[in-house]
């Protein structure tokens, strides 16, 4: 069969080159152009040009409830169906813009939590909007080529849960099930496999506990949460599962002020509390702080994700004082310079976010 | 910026001859001739510099017998500006991007060098750049055709990029499944 060049008069390797660098956005048209191009965008030399070009884009994936103020401006007659009660949103760190995740599940569970791995996004647990009972659906993105897949489910139904990529798989852990049980059971999914692996249970119930990966990115932390019995008794425990030995090991009083967000930067514990960022020493059992808390940002609202491998990290939350107005917006730090950026959405974007996970692209 | 192999050169006064001129002459398969900076020629293409070290240079006209004149005229041109730009620190501090990755992007003077040639001229310019290893015109002229793909309708690319839409009708609507969401009805 003749070559067809990828673009006529220029070397494929070259046209890769120029593929490489279109945004993210015009991907999806890229595609459908041909057949050539198709796989060139598929394949691992477009995803490595697009890093030497200096052409990746961070994308931060967010669950977020809808704005309850953004219908009261001027309607164009198309916003109504595209502002979902809970729905995914996407901000795009590197370009500044804002859009709804196009061909994402018409009903998203609502408080379904969201992690990544590589360029796929899950969307794992929360409630079926109808009965409030938690579920264990799975959806699953592969941001690259914005396909969405319905997952394996989960073991077990479950909300509020632990939730994070750690080593290459998503970790659940904890929550509660439909009795309002906190779970000890705990599960790890392979996005490419497709596959649930059953953890052994954690020593503790843990009901609404944050979860993270830790130590060189490869150990899931999940910290804090409480008993059935100790309904919002957060306890100050942690614990991270130990993949060689398939064992959890329990870490006391590891526990920042209550209402804190955790978020890992470069293998390191990172907390968004109080007056400031802090991080966890781990020899010194004690936290130091690292930069400013994000200006404006209501106590208690934060969430946070790792962008672009440590470069960034992205905080999303309720906007405090006058002006506010329970509005939510997101607070970008760079961490070498130690800088908050404070990015206010656009108004059907304001909503509360409950997850998020990032991508890079 | 690295300007090694054109100092390097000029401290090497092995030929009297040769130290006189600090161009060289490039010949191109039409045979017509161009001058160009021989330390520009040497930073910006690692064809030029192995030539230039390698004592390869014709005075009468090195022969690059690949290149039509417009696009070694462009090439040369290239060459010279470039020679000409102060590298501009001020550029990289306006940028918005929160990428960290090496800075890429074209500065005002080269976006306004590609923005001007015809859609031939640019792709003669690509291939030419590609041909002498110059990667700072390639990247100025593979981030142009990037350009020209963004914000577009799959129509409007084929037709800018004279591509043939070799798709079947069944992988047409595969394509199109993949991209709604397919479990409405479950």
């Amino acid at each position: 069969m003749e070559h067809v060049e990828l673009i006529p008069g220029i070397p494929d390797d070259v046209a890769v080159d120029c593929l490489a660098r279109v945004p993210h956005a015009s991907h999806r048209a890229l595609r459908r152009v041909c057949r050539g191009w198709r796989s060139a965008a598929a394949a691992p030399s477009f995803a490595s040009a697009r890093a030497a070009a200096g052409a990746n884009e961070d994308l931060v994936y967010m669950l977020q409830f809808g704005n309850p103020s953004a219908d009261e401006g001027p309607k164009d007659g198309e916003s109504p169906a595209n502002t979902p009660a809970y729905g995914v949103a996407v901000y795009n760190v590197t370009s500044g813009e804002w859009r709804r995740e196009r061909g994402a599940p018409p009903v998203i569970p609502v408080f379904a939590q969201c992690a990544a791995v590589g360029t796929r996004v899950a969307v794992l647990g929360g409630w079926d909007p109808r009965t409030f009972e938690p579920v264990a659906d799975v959806h699953v993105l592969d941001a690259s080529t914005g396909s969405w897949r319905r997952g394996a489910p989960m073991r077990s139904a479950r909300s509020f849960f632990a939730c994070a990529e750690a080593g290459g798989k998503i970790y659940v852990a904890g929550g509660h099930d439909k009795h309002k049980n906190a779970l000890k059971t705990a599960e790890a999914y392979d996005a490419v496999a497709d596959a649930w692996d059953p953890l052994p249970d954690m020593s503790e119930e843990r009901d609404e506990c944050d979860g993270m990966a830790t130590v060189a990115g490869d150990r899931f932390l999940a910290v804090s949460g409480y008993r059935t019995a100790r309904q919002g008794g957060f306890e100050r425990d942690a614990e991270w599962f130990d993949p060689a030995a398939r064992a959890w090991r329990r870490l006391e009083r590891v526990r920042a002020p209550p209402s804190a967000a955790h978020v890992v930067v470069k293998g390191r514990v990172w907390c968004i509390e109080g007056n400031a960022v802090m991080e966890w020493i781990s020899p010194r059992r004690g936290w130091r702080e690292v930069g400013p808390y994000p200006p404006g940002l209501k106590a208690g609202t934060a969430r946070a994700v790792c962008v672009g491998g440590g470069e960034k990290v992205v905080v999303t939350g309720a906007l405090d004082g006058e002006g506010g107005g329970g509005r939510h917006a997101l607070w970008v730090f760079d961490v070498k310079t130690k800088k908050w950026t404070v990015v206010r959405p656009p108004p059907e974007f304001a909503g509360f976010v409950f997850s998020v996970a990032s991508v890079r692209i | 910026m690295e300007v090694d192999k054109g100092k390097g050169e000029a401290e090497e006064t092995r030929k009297v001859a040769e130290a006189d001129r600090d161009t060289v002459t490039l010949k191109s398969s039409d045979g017509k001739l161009f001058e160009v900076s021989k330390e520009a020629a040497a930073r910006l293409s690692t064809v030029l510099a192995g030539m230039i070290a390698g004592g390869s240079i014709d005075d009468n006209g090195t022969d690059l017998k690949q290149i039509g004149s417009e696009a070694l005229e462009n090439v040369v041109d290239y060459c010279n500006k470039h020679a000409n730009s102060i590298p501009s620190a001020a550029l990289i501090s306006s940028s918005i991007s929160f990428n960290t990755a090496p800075f890429k992007e074209p500065e005002e003077w080269e976006r306004k060098f590609v923005d001007r040639l015809s859609h031939d001229a640019l792709f003669d310019l690509v291939e030419a750049a590609n041909f002498l290893g110059m990667e700072r015109l390639l990247d100025v002229t593979c981030h142009k055709i990037s350009e020209m793909m963004k914000g577009k309708s799959p129509d409007q690319i084929r037709e800018v990029f004279n591509i043939k839409n070799d798709y079947t009708k069944e992988e047409l609507e595969e394509i199109r499944q993949e991209l709604a969401w397919a479990f409405y009805d479950d």
